[in-house]
């Protein structure tokens, strides 16, 4: 749970990393926009697969918290 | 690769379009079919709703995102990981937000943020207003894409100008959506708002845009180039790599698409509105940013490739579909066309949908109601519901392609969707202090949404329609008024800023600083803090509002109200099993303050918390019941619950109690009226032979009387003297029997030889009637260590009891003997009448004596003895009912064990 809680701020941060090292505007670009794509595209990926990592487990955690404890709420859930 | 010429004419274009609706058309009537709903549990798959997000993907995605690629290089993704973060983070704020929207049978953006602020049709209207504000750019949009597009196929493309028309185009696929939107959307007033039909349809839009996008990717890469190692090279060549990343525009624009990915009202409508099972939510945690990737997979290259290829000047907004059909590829382009319609189609549906329900319920419906001018809900309201969703989608989408007119479809695509996200980002603040903060108050919410709006409009919405479009050049370069720090593109002086994070900046700031300062200076009401309560900690569960007592309605009008929003059928079934729950027959149930709460939600199903929970009031007698009266009722409840548990249980005792007394009571009556009539009665047993003593022994003592006179008196005063002894003997006896002070002669002795001596001394009672004695000789040859003359005594008593007092003409008398579990049982039972119910608790008291008939002597303390004996030898003696005449029971153990 603290995984899938900490996973969107280790994304912002790989997301924001970019800016580091973009130059000033007014600046020559001084890098490959396709290399910065293709570390963009990585660090999506690497949150999809985190995310599909942990997505199920935290639906079964969900569920083993639920099922013992009051069945109306599922109930008034389901229709 | 100059010439392209146009490869469809324009009726056959527009065929396929209205093939393609056609076939999406029957997909969603196929699946709303009843049984295929019930047959096709795949359709209810966490994988349709993934798909059915991607209406973030419109048109504006689709053709946009490569000419933003175009223009500002990797700046476009920035579009998509606002909302990455944002689903990968779905521990955080999706999954609340849908938990609650299921709660509390949310149907809107609008409806969350008024029933989170105590159902306030007020903030209702504010969202409402805002979201309809800023969809309108964004349907112009669609209304743009898909207007440029059929341009492309039906005309030159090298006239990129305004191929002829167009306003006609656009007002055409303006109808069409409208119609299909209201032939969809509105074909039913579904409960829980939901639309599987439309978001099947969706679906499958989503399939063919993503198919098409990276179809026409995959053409660019290796159909346009070499595969990836040129199409490498090709970006660093080219323009696009001459973008800067500005700090300010990425930071802004990655938080704005992941606000408005919650706030938009579509967004809103199938991540929480549509949402059928809380997991599906984990699924599309990954698979939507999947999709997200997938679609801007081939962005930048489609952008290098067409400004490499394409003529200077090409449009960069169609190159997903220019590139194919410059490179002969025409149903390539057919797919990429189809690709783009989609998305226009479905993002305008479903906005479409989520805004007039918005309209429908916080506009429409409070008027109507408030135009009632009683407090019976008369009409058909499901029809008036209906029929105002189709005129609010009619209008929007005539608004869409109003603001299209307007604006001269001019702009590029991206500004205009940005312009829109900036608008529903307005609503964040409310959203998302609504439900983390229960301190968030409804004054504040709509003081921070009415500020942040205004200056949104103010600095990005109206600048936005072009100079002199709606504010003049004058105004937008000195201020109004010549006021400089008011200009809208300058607030407070501040130069220099892009317009949109200038906008972005100013009115979320202020709109958050508002929100906040209001609601911790004013005091959220009472129905406020209830439903911020069951906002904020929805996952602690069972907190709902309750707020409906003492409610004066008819469970008929309520019937009669909620057939008329919900149907006639099913509102008898909701209102049957709400019934059968009170334990109540028929279709009635008891207006309780759960029913009511229940029969709340249901209709806010249909429209929305605040219409249903002004319905309810209007039909309660607009009675509403302030928070402190809730706060003192909960007290008051609380201790009036406590106290009567402890009341209860006190009177119960107390009941016990009186119970016992009662029963003492009527024992000590009885034994006192016994003791009274004992004593009259023995005073007259004694005084009897007193009397003859005193009387004859007087004649003996005058001397005079003949002999034989004399012994015959002398023989009388003898008589009455031994019963006087014997009865003083008895009495005796009974008091050292009850002290426990007697002395037990123990002895080895057969029950038979015990049972031979008490009849043959108990025939001297009443020895003239003969008795029949039935025994079974074998059962008493037991022997018993026992004190026999104690034992036989009682058996005396109770055989010559049932001499004197047996009733029948051939009197019988039954000796049962039985041995069990080391203890003896003899029954002694004659053929009479028997005792009286009523009376066998007290015949084994002292001076007790049924009936004054065939009285011999005794002064009824016969089985009072009997019972002490038998105490004193370890057993008992009872009364048998029900064996068909007098019966008595004797048990004792089979040794008995001198008392130490």
């Amino acid at each position: 749970m603290d995984a899938a809680r900490l996973l969107p701020v280790l994304g912002a941060l790989l997301f924001l990393l970019p800016m580091l090292w973009s130059p000033l505007p007014g600046e020559e670009p001084g890098r490959s926009t396709a290399s910065d794509g293709l570390y963009l595209s990585a660090a999506w990926a690497v949150l999809i697969v985190v995310a599909a990592v942990l997505g199920p487990r935290l639906v079964s955690i969900e569920q083993g918290k639920r099922r013992p404890g009051d069945v109306s709420e599922t109930d008034d859930a389901g229709d | 690769m100059q010439g392209i010429e146009p490869m469809v004419p324009f009726n056959i274009l527009v065929l396929v379009c209205l093939a393609y609706v056609l076939v999406l058309f029957v997909v969603a009537f196929v699946v709303e079919h009843p049984t295929i709903r019930l047959r096709a549990r795949w359709l209810r798959s966490p994988l349709v709703y993934t798909l059915s997000l991607s209406i973030y993907c419109t048109a504006w995605t689709f053709f946009g995102a490569v000419g933003y690629a175009a223009r500002s290089g990797l700046e476009f993704l920035t579009i998509y990981l606002g909302p990455t973060l944002v689903f990968v983070g779905w521990w955080w704020v999706l999954r609340k937000l849908v938990r609650i929207g299921k709660a509390q049978r949310v149907t809107s953006v609008a409806d969350l943020i008024s029933s989170r602020y105590g159902k306030s049709n007020l903030v209702g209207v504010l969202v409402t207003l805002i979201a309809v504000t800023a969809a309108t750019p964004y349907i112009a949009l669609q209304l743009q894409s898909v207007t440029l597009s059929f341009g492309v196929f039906a005309s030159p493309v090298d006239t990129f100008g305004a191929p002829p028309g167009k306003e006609a185009t656009a007002l055409w696929v303006a109808v069409g959506l409208a119609l299909f939107t209201v032939l969809f959307g509105t074909r039913n007033l579904d409960a829980n708002e939901r639309h599987h039909g439309v978001v099947t349809a969706i679906a499958v839009e989503a399939v063919v845009k993503l198919v098409a996008l990276l179809g026409v990717g995959i053409f660019v890469v290796w159909g346009l180039a070499d595969g990836p190692g040129e199409i490498f090279a090709r970006i660093e060549a080219s323009p696009v790599s001459h973008w800067t990343l500005d700090p300010g525009r990425w930071i802004g624009l990655i938080f704005l698409s992941g606000a408005a990915v919650l706030c938009l009202p579509r967004m809103f409508q199938v991540t929480v509105v549509e949402n059928v099972e809380e997991s599906h939510l984990a699924t599309a945690s990954w698979a939507f940013p999947l999709y997200l990737a997938l679609m801007s997979l081939f962005v930048v290259p489609i952008a290098v490739t067409g400004l490499m290829l394409l003529p200077e000047g090409a449009n960069p907004d169609l190159f997903v579909l220019t590139l194919p059909l410059a490179g002969g590829q025409g149903a390539l382009a057919m797919l990429a066309f189809l690709g783009g319609f989609s998305s226009a189609t479905s993002m305008v549906i479903v906005a479409a949908i989520a805004l007039a329900t918005m309209v429908s319920n916080h506009i429409v419906m409070p008027l109507w109601l408030r135009m009632q001018p009683s407090r019976a809900v008369s009409g058909d309201v499901r029809r008036i519901v209906l029929l105002s969703r189709r005129v609010s989608i009619a209008a929007i989408v005539a608004l869409g392609y109003a603001y299209y007119r307007l604006s001269g479809g001019s702009s590029a695509l991206a500004a205009i969707g940005l312009i829109s996200f900036v608008g529903v980002a307005q609503i964040l603040p409310a959203m998302i202090g609504g439900i983390f903060w229960r301190g968030a108050t409804r004054a504040g919410a709509a003081t921070g949404m009415i500020l942040g709006a205004a200056i949104w409009a103010y600095s990005l919405y109206l600048p936005s329609f072009g100079p002199d479009g709606v504010i003049s050049a004058a105004v937008l370069q000195d201020g109004p008024w010549g006021i400089g720090w008011l200009r809208p593109e300058a607030l407070f002086g501040i130069e220099g800023m892009d317009p949109l994070i200038h906008a972005l900046f100013w009115s979320l700031t202020l709109n958050a600083m508002t929100y906040c300062l209001v609601s911790i200076l004013g005091f959220p009401s009472p129905i406020e803090r209830v439903q911020g309560a069951a906002f904020v900690n929805v996952f602690e569960g069972g907190l709902t509002t309750s707020g409906w007592a003492g409610g004066k309605a008819e469970a008929e009008d309520l019937l009669i109200l909620s057939g008329r929003i919900l149907g006639e059928d099913e509102a008898l079934a909701f209102f049957q099993t709400e019934a059968q729950a009170q334990g109540k027959e028929g279709f009635l149930p008891d207006p309780t303050p759960e029913f009511l709460d229940g029969l709340e939600l249901r209709l806010a199903g249909s429209v929305g918390a605040a219409a249903a929970h002004a319905m309810l009031s209007q039909a309660m007698g607009g009675e509403t019941v302030s928070v402190e009266d809730l706060v003192a009722v909960a007290n008051e409840t609380a201790q009036v619950l406590e106290y009567s548990a402890q009341l209860e249980e006190q009177s119960e005792e107390l009941s016990r109690v009186a119970r016992q007394l009662h029963e003492a009571n009527v024992k000590l009556t009885q034994l006192s009226e016994q003791k009274d009539a004992f004593l009259s009665q023995i005073s007259h047993e004694l005084r009897t032979p007193m009397t003859s003593i005193r009387a004859f022994s007087e004649i003996l003592m005058e001397g005079d009387v003949p002999p034989d006179l004399a012994m015959r008196q002398a023989a009388i005063i003898h008589s009455e003297a031994i019963r006087l002894t014997r009865l003083l003997d008895d009495l005796l006896d009974l008091s050292v029997l009850e002290n426990g002070s007697v002395r037990l002669d123990l002895a080895l002795v057969t029950v038979q030889d015990l049972l031979d001596r008490a009849l043959m001394a108990a025939s001297e009672t009443r020895p003239e009637r003969y008795f029949t004695v039935r025994r079974d000789l074998p059962s008493e040859s037991i022997y018993v260590t026992t004190d026999p003359d104690r034992l036989t005594q009682v058996f005396i008593n109770l055989i010559s009891n049932a001499r004197k007092y047996c009733d029948a003409s051939q009197p019988e008398l039954r000796i049962v003997v039985r041995q069990r579990a080391g203890r003896m049982i003899v029954d002694v039972i004659d053929n009479g009448t028997g005792i009286p119910e009523e009376s066998q608790a007290l015949i084994f008291e002292k001076f007790s004596r049924l009936t004054d008939q065939n009285r011999a002597g005794g002064a009824g303390l016969g089985l009072a003895i009997c019972r002490e004996v038998m105490a004193n030898l370890g057993g008992t003696i009872t009364y048998l009912p029900g064996q068909g005449g007098a019966a008595f029971r004797v048990t004792f153990p089979l040794r008995l064990q001198k008392a130490a």
